[in-house]
C-alpha cells in the first residue's frame, strides 16, 4: 500500500469498528484494541480512548452488554458482547458506508 | 511509574464513584495486557510504560465524561440497579424450572397418595426435583446482579451436576429402603458413589471459588465494615471457624450413629443443636470483636 490512511476517516467509523469486533465473539478491550492494530498492519493506531468513549456510549444505548470475566490470575477482564440491536446497527452502518463510499468514487473521479 | 500508580493519578482529581472504580479496573488490566504486548515486542518495561502514559495522555477525557455522573453516585447506584440483568431468555429459563419443580412436587405427592408407596414418592422426585434443582443451582450461578458477577458457564455447571448427583443419590436411598425392601446399611453404602464424590466436587469449587462481588461493592463493604476486620486481625473468626467446624462434624457424626440404630425420630436432633450451638458462637465472637 503506497497510500496513506485516514485517521479523521477512520476515527469517524469507531463505533462500526468495536461492533464488527464482536460479530464472531465477545472480546475485551485489549483484544479489541489488539484486532485494530493487527488489521491495520500496525499503520494507523487507533487511540485507546477514543475506544473506550466508544465501548461506553454503545453500551449506553444498548448496542452492546459488558460482562466481567473469570480470571483468576492478576485483574479481572471487562469482556463486551454485542447485542441483536448492535448487530442490526452495524448492518445498518455497513449499508450506509457502500452508499458513501459509492458516492464518494463518483464525486472523485475526474469527468 | 507503575500502571496502578499511573491510573490512579490520572483519576485522582475525580470523586470515586462505583462507575469510576468499575472503569478503573477494566482499564488496569487492559493496559497490563498492552504492556506485556510492547515488552514482547523487545521494548524494555520503562519504555513501554512511557509508551503507555503518551497514549492515555488524554484519558481524562473519559474521566470527564463520567464525572458529569460523579457528583449523583446514588443516581448511579439506581443506574446499575435498573439495568435489568435477568434477560428475556433467563427469565423463561427460570419459569420453566419453576413449572417443572411445581410438576414433579405435585405429581410426586399424587404418586404417593395412590399408591401409599414412599419408593413412588422419591422416585418421581428423583427426576422432577433434582434436575430443575439442578437447573436453578445453575441459573442462580451464572446470573448477574447489581452486585455480584456471573460465574463462568462451565464452572457453574459442574456445580449443577454435583448437586444433581448428590440428589439422585440421596433420594435413591429411600427408594432402595421402601422399594427394594433393601436393609438400611445397605441402602446407605450408595450414597458413596453418589454423596461422596458429589460432595468433594462441591467443597473443591468452594474453596477453590474467587470473589465475584462486583468492585465498587468490594470499596463498599470495605468503607462500612470496619468491625469485619476486628473480627478478623482479633483472631475471632479463626476460633469461630474451627469450633463450628468441630460441632458440625459432633452433629453430622451423632446423626449417621442415630440412622445406624434406626432412631429415625431422633437423628435430625444433632443438627439443630448444632446450628443453634453456631449461632451461639458467632453472636458471642460478633460481640467480643466489637
Amino acid at each position: 500500500m503506497s497510500g496513506k490512511l485516514s485517521s479523521d476517516i477512520l476515527r469517524g467509523h469507531t463505533d462500526t469498528i468495536v461492533l464488527a469486533s464482536l460479530l464472531d465473539r465477545d472480546r475485551y478491550g485489549f483484544e479489541i484494541y489488539n484486532r485494530v492494530l493487527q488489521k491495520t498492519e500496525k499503520l494507523y493506531e487507533l487511540k485507546e480512548t477514543t475506544l473506550y468513549s466508544s465501548y461506553k456510549r454503545l453500551e449506553k444505548d444498548g448496542f452492546i452488554e459488558s460482562y466481567w470475566g473469570d480470571e483468576t490470575q492478576g485483574g479481572r477482564r471487562k469482556y463486551y458482547r454485542i447485542t441483536e440491536q448492535g448487530r442490526a446497527l452495524y448492518h445498518q452502518k455497513l449499508e450506509d458506508y457502500e452508499f458513501t463510499k459509492k458516492i464518494l468514487e463518483r464525486l472523485f473521479t475526474e469527468v | 511509574m507503575e500502571l496502578k500508580e499511573f491510573i490512579d493519578n490520572a483519576f485522582e482529581k475525580y470523586e470515586e464513584s462505583p462507575e469510576l472504580i468499575d472503569f478503573k479496573e477494566e482499564l488496569l488490566t487492559n493496559l497490563q495486557d498492552r504492556l506485556n504486548s510492547l515488552e514482547a515486542t523487545g521494548l524494555k518495561r520503562a519504555e513501554a510504560l512511557k509508551k503507555i502514559e503518551i497514549e492515555f495522555a488524554d484519558i481524562n477525557k473519559i474521566a470527564d465524561q463520567m464525572s458529569l455522573a460523579k457528583k449523583k453516585e446514588v443516581f448511579e447506584i439506581q443506574y446499575m440497579s435498573l439495568r435489568h440483568f435477568v434477560t428475556k431468555p433467563r427469565a423463561a429459563i427460570y419459569t420453566i424450572l419453576g413449572v417443572l419443580a411445581a410438576f414433579g412436587l405435585i405429581s410426586a405427592g399424587l404418586s404417593y397418595l395412590a399408591s401409599g408407596k414412599v419408593e413412588a414418592l422419591t422416585g418421581v422426585l428423583m427426576v422432577f426435583l433434582a434436575i430443575p434443582l439442578a437447573g436453578f443451582v445453575y441459573m442462580g450461578l451464572t446470573q448477574e446482579t447489581v452486585t455480584r458477577n456471573p460465574m463462568r458457564p462451565l464452572r457453574a455447571s459442574i456445580y449443577a451436576i454435583a448437586v444433581f448427583v448428590f440428589l439422585f443419590g440421596a433420594l435413591l436411598v429411600p427408594l432402595l429402603v421402601f422399594g427394594e425392601a433393601k436393609s438400611l446399611e445397605g441402602a446407605l453404602a450408595i450414597l458413596i458413589p453418589f454423596a461422596l464424590p458429589s460432595i468433594g466436587v462441591i467443597a473443591f469449587l468452594i474453596i477453590t471459588e474467587s470473589d465475584y462481588r462486583k468492585s465498587w461493592v468490594l470499596k463498599e463493604a470495605e468503607k462500612h465494615n470496619e468491625w469485619a476486620k476486628n473480627f478478623e486481625a482479633s483472631g475471632n473468626a479463626q476460633t469461630f471457624g474451627l469450633m463450628t467446624a468441630a460441632v458440625w462434624i459432633l452433629a453430622i457424626g451423632a446423626f449417621v450413629f442415630l440412622l445406624f440404630l434406626k432412631l429415625w425420630i431422633f437423628s435430625w436432633i444433632p443438627l439443630v443443636v448444632a446450628l443453634a450451638v453456631m449461632m451461639l458462637l458467632l453472636a458471642h465472637y460478633m460481640k467480643k470483636s466489637l
